[in-house]
């Protein structure tokens, strides 16, 4: 890569929280693993290929959390998700049928029905059902890097009260990544971009070299650095932080002008989940009959105050002909404003979450997709970088600590610590100093030798019941339970996910301290490791 | 505390059945208390979350105040996704937010909140699976008090006093102890080192206090103060607890302790070099790199809420996208 005046750096957060219920086929909430597959995560596959193709050189980094890591590569979810795609082509099906009278309606209805199909086709095909290693091909050819994430989105700013609870997360998050990618990450992508300086030495620990954090995590660190979010800085500890750009960062994601609100783009809110005549649609909505999205839509955003006008898939290229355009040309804009300024080449990163790209903003990849080789072919004077390679050119960085900062609302912790689920906090320090207690208590068990045949199942047992100990304090750790709470939308969901994870941990736990492992306690067992059953390698001695 | 020495609840039904688990303790109820009114804006304290104090009874809180200041600024966080860009929509499923310009489809928006997060109609339990009910534990039986920064300006604290701990002290200074004592809060900024005092209610067990001075190290202690003459102690109050330290964020850019020089280092060899940066371009260098930012504060003000830097330029409301 030829040195250039600039760079900037694509980041995409791909993250779910771990949803697995193979006690019903009818939890809703499954099926955002379904629809970010078929409108995030294939796209974006899709695209990349398309890229590689054409010869086209680009940079992207994106962050996969463990607990996507592990619904991707879960079975069941994988049938499920086959499901989710046969349902969603029958009904494509018969909406050509139904829209026969209809031309624009009837295009489109033909266009789902065969992107349905053809997300089926890869799927099974072509990714063999698995897309860990569909995106793990981007990286072994050098144009995608892959970071971590804590091991369950849990919010370090609340849980690091007690440390060994925000060691686990990184370790966790780190071995799984080592799973699947085959080797050590360099990056993390800190949950919710929560930082506190006492994580940097499990950071470092644990082998990660970077962290990106929000823009004033940079802003408002010790001492100022020079350099802004312009320039990577690095801790006392040794870990290089990166801070988010504000101007890119707002002609994505502004509310008033931002790129994803252009009225020849997809209307998200007119589903025919929604719009078509509810005997009709009744089978492919909620199970008691309350509407929901389908995923088929119409419409475009249009205008305000005037009648939806129909999608129009030229249009919306266009607006993204136009876009890329206006994005490329304010980072060259950007760039010659910034690059007299400092000693290296200014870095201008832009991390987003990846689910906004073809989810909410339909049109999100095949955007990216267009940048990317406008950057390619065009003349500019910067080029797309990763963090790792920005680091490996400019090693020499201001040393500085980040500021304690999210991504969260107004930049703190408000989002996960307010009167609506203050409650949950109790519970999860009291849940986590539990953890360590069991894990001090039976650190040696392990290297026990029972007597009997009675005592060695009985070791065996202690151990997965350790084990899922620890699976349920992570879920329980999630930030999305918070956030969901705080957000107002599928609380009670939410709020269940948080009892259920204290409820088995506790009961886990007097099992364990008591030593009553009967056999209603083994049946238990056995129901909580089948529903729960993320990181299936887990050790619970890493809280010793 | 009652009975046994353990502390939780845990309710499971077993194919329809109630079986109350042999470890069963204080179980939590769901009564809510409404929402105290507001205090005064300029309130140190903010929130009460009430709960019956004791006793083996079950009690169970839930949120009563925050000052006019706070309840305000919560506020707005919880609508930046949905409020504060006029874009966001709340969806049923999976709720939240979107970034276009287009309208709430009103009508179907209520029926989807209404959506139940689970289908009922075809629901089926497997031989193998449980079905499980829990409640949240009222209380873990551990004289604990534990701080978290919610902002650079707002501490969250909460608190449990064991019943062991209880009885010591009703029999140190009577059984009307906790009737002739009121509970306060010691906040103790290290940093700066100043303390004040926040009078609390025995029907809370957390606390939201504001604080004038971030990035700071903060520290608690529970104590409590007697109300009448039927108790007699050495001191003006007894201590109950202390709290964890925490270090609060930092809200502002630290020019002010920006020396004349900076130090890098080379992470690939640790070798580090002192740069002199009082020469005068490079301090102007340094304030045309922050000019941009007040720029941006000025393009986006629409978009902010007059905080320092623009910090709610943050995407948080869009985070997690699905829930």
């Amino acid at each position: 890569m030829a040195n250039k005046k600039g760079y900037v750096s694509f980041v995409l957060h791909a993250h779910l929280p771990f949803i697995h219920h193979p006690e019903s086929d009818d939890y809703l909430e499954e099926e955002w693993l379904f629809e970010a597959i078929s409108e995030t995560y294939i796209p974006l596959l899709i695209n990349f290929q398309k890229l590689e193709e054409e010869k086209v050189d680009f940079r992207i980094t994106m962050s996969m959390t463990p607990p996507l890591l592990n619904m991707l590569d879960n079975k069941l979810l994988q049938e499920k998700y086959i499901k989710y795609l046969t349902t969603h082509i029958e009904l494509a099906k018969k909406e050509i049928v139904r829209t026969k009278e209809n031309v624009k309606e009837n295009e489109l209805a033909h266009y789902y029905f065969n992107r349905y199909s053809n997300d089926l086709h890869l799927f099974k095909d072509v990714y063999s059902c698995n897309l860990i290693y569909a995106f793990k091909h981007f990286q072994d050819i050098g144009v995608l890097e892959i970071i971590t994430c804590g091991a369950t989105h849990g919010y370090f700013p609340i849980l690091y009260v007690n440390e060994k609870t925000i060691r686990a997360q990184i370790a966790i998050g780190v071995q799984t990544y080592e799973k699947y990618f085959g080797k050590k990450p360099r990056g993390i992508w800190l949950p919710e971009c929560g930082y506190v300086p006492e994580s940097d030495k499990y950071l470092k620990e644990f082998g990660i070299q970077y962290i990106i954090t929000e823009s004033h995590g940079i802003l408002y660190a010790n001492p100022t650095p020079i350099y802004g979010t312009f320039a990577p800085i690095v801790s006392p500890e040794g870990i290089i932080a990166f801070g988010r750009d504000i101007e890119s960062s707002r002609q994505v994601w502004s509310s008033i002008n931002g790129y994803p609100g252009d009225v020849n783009y997809r209307e998200f809110y007119r589903d025919i989940g929604y719009d078509a005549p509810y005997d009709y649609i009744k089978p492919y909505i909620a199970c008691n009959g309350v509407r929901v999205n389908t995923g088929i839509k119409y419409y475009r955003i249009t205008g305000k105050n005037c009648p939806k006008d129909y999608y129009n898939v030229q249009w919306a290229q266009d607006t993204i002909n136009k876009q890329t355009g206006h994005f490329f040309d304010s980072r060259i804009s950007q760039i010659n404003n910034l690059a007299p300024l400092t000693t290296n080449p200014p870095i201008i990163l832009c991390p987003y979450d990846a689910e906004l790209f073809g989810h909410w903003w339909y049109e999100g990849p095949d955007w990216l997709y267009t940048l990317f080789k406008k950057v390619y072919y065009d003349n500019c004077n910067f080029s797309l970088i990763t963090p790792s390679e920005y680091i490996d050119k400019y090693p020499m960085m201001q040393i500085s600590t980040p500021c304690r900062s999210s991504w969260g609302a107004n930049g703190y912790s408000e989002v996960w610590l307010n009167q609506t689920n203050d409650y949950a906090h109790k519970h999860l320090h009291e849940t986590g100093d539990r953890m360590v207690q069991l894990a001090q208590r039976f650190n040696n068990l392990e290297s026990e030798t029972p007597e009997t045949p009675k005592l060695k199942k009985e070791k065996a047992i202690k151990i997965r019941a350790l084990n899922q100990c620890a699976r349920e304090l992570l879920l329980l750790q999630s930030s999305d339970w918070l956030f969901i709470i705080t957000n107002g939308t599928m609380v009670d969901y939410a709020k269940k996910r948080i009892k259920d994870h204290v409820g088995r941990f506790t009961r886990l736990y007097h099992a364990l301290m008591d030593n009553k492992l009967d056999k209603e306690f083994i049946a238990f067992l056995e129901d909580i490791e089948e529903k729960d059953c993320i990181f299936p390698e887990i050790d619970y001695k890493i809280y010793c | 505390m009652p009975r046994t020495t353990k502390d939780e609840e845990v309710k499971k039904v077993t194919s329809k059945k109630v079986k109350k688990s042999a470890n069963i303790e204080v179980e939590e109820k769901s009564t809510s208390i409404k929402k105290a009114s507001k205090p005064s804006k300029k309130s140190t304290s903010s929130k009460v979350t009430t709960k019956k104090s004791s006793s083996s009874e079950v009690s169970k809180k839930t949120t009563a105040k925050k000052p006019a200041k706070k309840a305000s600024s919560t506020k707005s966080t919880t609508k930046k996704s949905a409020t504060k860009n006029s874009t966001v929509k709340s969806t049923t499923k999976r709720t939240s937010s979107k970034v276009s310009t287009a309208k709430k489809t009103s009508t179907k928006k209520a029926t989807t909140k209404k959506t139940s997060t689970k289908r009922t109609s075809t629901k089926k339990v497997p031989s193998v699976m449980t079905m499980e009910y829990y409640d949240l534990p009222v209380a873990y039986n551990r004289t604990i008090i534990k701080i978290l920064a919610q902002t650079p300006s707002s501490l969250f604290v909460y608190w449990e006093i064991s019943e062991d701990d209880r009885l010591k002290l009703q029999d140190q200074y009577g059984q009307q102890f906790f009737q002739n004592t009121k509970p306060h809060l010691i906040i103790t900024n290290e940093t700066m080192n100043y303390s004040f005092e926040v009078e609390i209610s025995d029907y809370a067990n957390s606390w939201y206090i504001h604080i004038n001075d971030s990035d700071c190290k903060y520290s608690i202690k529970l104590i409590r103060r007697p109300i009448n003459d039927n108790i007699s102690i050495p001191i003006s109050f007894i201590d109950i607890i202390s709290s964890n330290e925490i270090l609060t964020p930092n809200d502002h850019i630290l020019f002010d302790r920006l020396g004349k020089t900076v130090f890098f280092r080379n992470i690939k060899d640790n070798h580090i070099i002192e740069k002199d940066i009082s020469s005068l371009s490079f301090i102007s260098n340094i304030g045309r790199v922050y000019n941009i930012y007040d720029l941006y504060k000025e393009i986006y003000k629409n978009e902010l809420n007059g905080d320092e830097l623009g910090v709610t330029l943050s995407s948080s409301g869009f985070s997690s996208t699905f829930k």
